[in-house]
């Protein structure tokens, strides 16, 4: 047998009783392998620490703790669900009222500023896009249909 | 009471079926929580949620498997959920290994230096089990673990996980292949 089949036997965790001779011939084999002795060692403190901190005696106060922590999750939901709701509620109607306030402000702003320019002034920016563009701060795709039509214009 | 009048008494949200439930199967989902987490606080807290949502949705037991299956099967499946949606949770948990290898180094400072060096050694050699078995994919970590560290046989492992007898025996074939690539070459 190789080192791949005794490796293959420690995962299973071969059963003394049920196997007394593959037994033996793996402790003969890991007395002399360094590398399966290793891999040994690892799986069988690995599933002794894994399996260490199990419980085999019930928690008597757990079914007090459960019925606090459902009160408290109860309660919870209770005050912050409502409250959570009113901000969506108010909140959509409020930011769509704001989004339409500064983008009022802005749209007023570029069409003051626009039929406040003497001609010759409109019209050097008309040459000048790239100069437009650095003064209104934008430089996304909006900006540059602003800027082409305004240059086009 | 028997099986049925538990389920009976948790659909009609009777309080005694409901702690009957909690004191006659505590146990085991405690223990299936601390197999895959490793971390008895968590352990307990997660065993507390699951018994508050089996008591919110008993009325969605079918009846058509055991009570404990149905119990192994919820409490793998918030295991598994718990460790993914706390992405911190394992910085954290390495974090608390890390200093208890102080505390061990604080608490037994009368011991020999190898005698200290050899419980260091041991305790990483048994986080490497769990650190390649935690690395599976979920279907072979949850059969390796409810055979190897819950003792159950592959058929109710199959019943546990809805798949068929050679499905379990499949991924514990390939959890096991997969266990020695990754812990092999930690060794050498
Ligand atoms: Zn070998």
């Amino acid at each position: 047998m190789n080192c791949k089949t005794f490796e293959e036997q420690i995962l299973d965790g071969i059963d003394i009783n049920k196997d007394p001779s593959g037994v033996k011939a793996l402790e003969e084999h890991l007395a002399q392998c360094s590398s399966c002795s290793a891999f040994h060692q690892v799986v069988q403190s690995g599933s002794e620490s894994m399996v260490s901190g199990r419980r085999s005696m019930n928690d008597p106060e757990l079914f007090d703790k459960i019925q606090h922590k459902m009160m408290d999750l109860e309660r919870e939901d209770s005050s912050t669900r409502k409250p959570a709701v009113k901000i969506v509620r108010i909140g959509a109607p409020f930011s769509m009222a704001a989004a339409s306030v500064l983008l009022g402000i802005w749209l007023g702003g570029q069409i003051l500023t626009f039929t406040a320019q003497p001609a010759q002034e409109t019209a050097s920016v008309g040459t000048t896009p790239e100069l437009y563009a650095l003064d209104i701060h934008l430089n996304d795709e909006s900006s540059e249909f602003i800027e082409s039509y305004l240059s086009g214009n | 009471m028997t099986e049925a009048d538990l389920i009976k008494g948790l659909i009609a949200r009777d309080s005694d079926a409901w702690k009957a439930l909690v004191e006659q199967y505590q146990i085991l989902v405690y223990n299936v929580c601390y197999g895959f987490l490793q971390n008895s606080h968590d352990a307990q807290d997660l065993t507390q949620d699951i018994f508050i949502e089996v008591f919110n949705s008993a009325h969605k037991f079918r009846g058509d498997s055991k009570l404990s299956t149905w119990l192994y099967r919820i409490s793998t499946n918030r295991s598994l959920n718990f460790i993914r949606n706390n992405k911190k949770w394992r910085f954290w948990k390495e974090l608390s290994a890390f200093f208890s290898d102080d505390e061990i180094d604080g608490n037994q400072q009368s011991e020999e230096p190898f005698v200290i060096d050899e419980k260091i050694e041991q305790q990483e050699r048994s986080r490497f089990l769990y650190q390649a078995i935690s690395d599976l994919p979920d279907n072979q970590r949850i059969a390796f673990t409810l055979h190897k560290i819950e003792d159950l046989p592959y058929a109710e492992i199959a019943e546990v996980m809805n798949v068929t007898l050679p499905a379990v025996e499949s991924l514990m074939h390939r959890a096991k292949v997969n266990l020695r690539k990754r812990l092999t070459p930690l060794l050498k």
